[in-house]
C-alpha cells in the first residue's frame, strides 16, 4: 500500500512537472489558464489553433455540455482570446496598450476572481470532493509559504481539508507574475474569515524566491504534510 | 462469424517490417510543426507507467497518446507498451489508479462488480470470478479511436480534438465471455421495449455534474453477436489503462464504444442522454461546411454515432519520406472494416489513381482483425507515391479524397492513404 502510494507520487511528480503548456501571450490568456485545465491540459487548446470563431464558440458550448459552468462574463473573455490568438490569422503584435495593462498595480480580489474562483468559488468555498475550500482552510494559517508554493508549482494527490477528502491535481499558475501571486495570496490570507499566518506579509520578493525552487505538485504535497 | 484459430507466428509479416525498418530519419505526413513547439509534452512513460517513451502524447492530463507507425507495424498483435490510449477523464488525482499498463491489483479484481439492470424484472450482479468461471472465447479485433486520422482533415479545415495520424489503433487478441448468451443466461426478465445495451465504466468526470462516458449500443448491431466481456488482452489480464479488469469488447466498433472498466450494463429502450453520446462522437449524414455547421448543430436526426469502423487501409511500408533501395520494393500494410462482411480486395496505385493493382491479402484472424496486404513492385529511381484502397463484399470502399468526409468533430477518417517516398 505504501509502496503503491510512493510509486503514484513518483509518477505524479514526473508527469505533472512538465505538463504546463505555453500559449501565446495576450489579454485573456490568464483566463484560459484558470478555466481550461480542470479536465484536460492546454495541449488541446494549443493544438486547436486555427479554429474559426464559430468553431471556438462551439467548443465552449461543448464544454458546457460536459459540465463546465463559466462565471458571468468569462465566456466572452475566453472567446476574445481564443479567436484572436488561436484563430487562423497570426496573432497581433503586443501593443503599448496591452503592455501597459499588465503593469497596473495588481488587485488581489480581482485577480482571485479571474484566476481562482472558477474552482475555489467566489466565496472561497470550493466544491466538496472536487476543489478544496480556501475560506477557513487551516493550511493557510499553518504555513506562510504553502499557498505561494501551491500557486507557483501546483499541488497533486490526496489531502483532507476541513473533514473532507480531495484527490485532485491543481496545475501550476507560474504564468502569473510575482506581484500578482503575492496580491492573490495576500487577498486570500485576509478574505472571508481567514487569519493571516505569522511571518509577515507575502510580497513579490517572497514569491520570486519560491519560484526558483524546482518543485513538482507532488513535492508541494510532501511540503504540506511536513508543514502541518 | 467463424472463430478462426489464433496463430502467433507471423514470420512473413515481421520479416517484411524488419526489411523496411532499416531506414534513417522518417518524416511522417501531416506532422504538426507548431510555432509553440518549444515545450514538448512529458514523456509517455511518466503519463502512463509502462508506456514506451516513443509514444506521441496528445494530452498528458488525460493520457491520450498514439503510436508512431514505424513501431506499430512491427507487431502482429500490438503490445501494451506501445498500444495507443484515449481516456476521457484525468489520469491524475482520483483518476491516477488507471495510469499503468499493469493489470489491476488482486483486490481490485476480486472486489469488482458489474451490475446488470435496466428495464428488467431481476437485475443481477456479476463478479470477475463469475466471468472467469464461464467458457472463454477469443476475438481478434482492431481497437481504433474514432478520431484516428483526424489530423488529415486539417488540410481542409481545423477541427478541435487530438491530432491523430494513423497511430490511434492496434490489433489485439481479446478473451472473455460472449455477451449476448451471458445476458440471456442471467434470465433478467427483460422488457420487450428494450432496444439498447447501455454500458458505463468506473471512470467519472472531474467536475460535479459533468458528462459521464456512457455508451448505448443498438441491439440491431450485428457485431453484438460477437461482443464479449473481456478479461484478457494478448493473453494476460487487461492492463488497467486499457480497461482492466473487465472491458466490453464490441469488435468492429470504434474504441469509445468498447467501454473500459465496465461496472454497469443496462438494457434500455432509449439511448443514454449523456452528452458524450448525444453531442459528440457523431458524424453528420451529409457534407457540411466548416464554420457553418458546428458540433453544436449535431442532433440524433442529422447524425450517426461512431459505431462500426469505416473500411480503411494504411501503408506500413514504405513510410512517408523514406528512401528505399533500388529494385523491387515491398509495399505492405493493413486493412480493416466493421467486420459485417468480408474485405474482398486491397488495391494499390503508383500513378496517383490512374491504374490499380491488387495486393495479396493474408488470411486474417477473423473478420474483425487487421488484414495484412502486400505487393512487391519494381520501381525506378526517383520520387514515388503509393495509394491504397480497400473494398468489401458490400462494395463499401474509401473516398479517393478523404477530405470529402470532413465533419466538425474530425471523426471517421477513411480517405485513401497516400505515401510519398523515394527509390534510391
Amino acid at each position: 500500500m505504501i509502496a503503491r502510494a510512493a510509486f503514484c507520487a513518483a509518477w505524479l511528480a514526473a508527469s505533472t512537472a512538465a505538463a504546463d503548456v505555453e500559449l501565446p501571450k495576450g489579454p485573456g490568456v490568464d483566463v484560459v489558464y484558470a478555466q481550461c485545465r480542470t479536465c484536460h491540459d492546454l495541449q488541446y487548446v494549443r493544438d486547436a489553433k486555427g479554429l474559426l470563431p464559430a468553431q471556438w464558440k462551439a467548443v465552449i458550448a461543448s464544454m458546457r455540455d460536459y459540465g463546465y459552468s463559466p462565471p458571468p462574463g468569462v465566456e466572452a473573455q475566453l472567446l476574445a482570446y481564443l479567436t484572436t490568438y488561436l484563430g487562423p490569422d497570426p496573432p497581433p503584435a503586443a501593443t503599448a496598450a496591452t503592455a501597459g495593462a499588465a503593469t497596473a498595480a495588481p488587485d488581489g480580489a480581482t485577480l482571485y476572481a479571474s484566476n481562482c474562483s472558477a474552482c475555489h468559488g467566489p466565496e472561497g468555498r470550493g466544491q466538496p470532493g472536487y476543489f478544496p475550500p480556501l475560506a477557513g482552510n487551516p493550511d493557510l494559517e499553518a504555513d506562510r509559504l504553502l499557498p505561494v508554493l501551491v500557486v507557483l508549482h501546483g499541488l497533486a494527490g490526496p489531502i483532507d481539508v476541513a473533514g473532507k477528502h480531495y484527490d485532485g491535481a491543481m496545475p501550476p499558475f507560474n504564468h502569473l507574475a510575482d506581484a500578482d501571486i503575492a496580491a492573490i495570496v495576500t487577498y486570500v490570507h485576509g478574505a472571508w474569515s481567514n487569519k493571516a499566518p505569522a511571518g509577515g506579509a507575502v510580497d513579490a520578493a517572497t514569491v520570486a524566491a519560491q519560484r526558483s525552487r524546482a518543485m513538482t505538485p507532488a513535492d508541494v504535497l510532501a511540503y504540506r504534510s511536513h508543514a502541518k | 462469424m467463424p472463430n478462426t484459430p489464433i496463430t502467433f507466428e507471423r514470420r512473413d509479416f515481421l520479416r517484411l517490417a524488419g526489411l523496411a525498418g532499416a531506414a534513417g530519419l522518417l518524416r511522417v505526413p501531416g506532422s504538426l510543426s507548431s510555432a509553440f513547439a518549444a515545450d514538448a509534452p512529458p514523456a509517455a512513460g511518466t503519463v502512463i507507467a509502462g508506456k514506451s517513451a516513443q509514444m506521441i502524447v496528445h494530452n498528458a492530463k488525460i493520457g491520450v497518446m498514439e503510436t508512431p507507425l514505424d513501431l506499430l507495424r512491427g507487431h502482429a498483435y500490438t503490445p501494451k507498451d506501445i498500444l495507443y490510449n484515449r481516456t476521457h477523464f484525468p489520469v491524475d488525482g482520483a483518476g491516477s489508479w488507471v495510469a499503468t499498463t499493469a493489470a489491476p491489483s488482486v483486490e481490485t479484481t476480486r472486489d469488482w462488480t458489474i451490475f446488470v439492470s435496466g428495464l428488467v424484472q431481476r437485475p443481477k450482479t456479476l463478479r470477475v470470478a463469475d466471468l472467469a468461471s464461464m467458457p472463454q472465447v477469443k476475438r481478434v479485433s482492431v481497437m481504433q479511436c474514432a478520431g484516428n486520422g483526424r489530423s488529415y482533415y486539417w488540410a481542409k479545415a481545423k477541427t478541435p480534438g487530438s491530432g491523430w495520424k494513423h497511430g490511434g489503433m492496434g490489433n489485439l487478441v481479446w478473451e472473455g465471455v460472449p455477451l449476448l448468451p451471458l445476458i440471456k443466461g442471467l434470465e433478467l426478465g427483460a422488457d420487450e421495449r428494450v432496444r439498447f445495451i447501455t454500458a458505463n465504466g468506473k471512470d467519472e468526470p472531474p467536475v460535479a455534474g459533468g458528462a459521464d462516458l456512457i455508451k448505448s449500443i443498438p441491439l440491431t448491431a450485428p457485431q453484438l453477436a460477437d461482443a464479449i466481456l473481456a478479461l484478457k488482452m494478448n493473453g494476460e489480464p487487461i492492463p488497467t489503462i486499457h480497461g482492466g479488469p473487465v472491458r466490453l469488447i464490441v469488435p468492429g466498433f470504434y474504441g469509445n464504444m468498447n467501454v473500459k472498466w465496465l461496472t454497469d450494463l443496462m438494457l434500455m429502450d432509449q439511448e443514454t442522454p449523456s452528452a458524450l453520446m448525444q453531442k459528440t462522437y457523431r458524424m453528420p449524414h451529409q457534407e457540411v461546411e466548416p464554420g457553418k455547421f458546428t458540433t453544436q448543430d449535431l442532433t440524433q436526426q442529422n447524425s450517426t454515432p461512431t459505431y462500426g469502423f469505416a473500411i480503411m487501409s494504411v501503408v506500413f511500408a514504405p513510410l512517408a519520406g523514406q528512401s528505399v533501395p533500388r529494385g523491387d520494393v515491398d509495399i505492405h500494410g493493413v486493412a480493416w472494416n466493421d467486420g459485417v462482411v468480408p474485405i474482398t480486395e486491397v488495391r494499390i496505385s503508383l500513378d496517383r489513381g490512374n491504374s490499380w493493382q491488387a495486393a495479396d491479402i493474408e488470411a486474417p484472424d477473423g473478420a474483425y482483425a487487421w488484414h495484412t496486404w502486400k505487393r512487391r513492385v519494381p520501381l525506378t529511381s526517383g520520387s514515388h507515391e503509393v495509394w491504397v484502397r480497400a473494398l468489401d463484399a458490400w462494395g463499401r470502399s474509401q473516398p479517393l479524397d478523404g477530405l470529402t468526409t470532413w465533419n466538425p468533430g474530425g471523426w471517421d477518417w477513411h480517405g485513401v492513404d497516400r505515401v510519398a517516398f523515394t527509390v534510391a
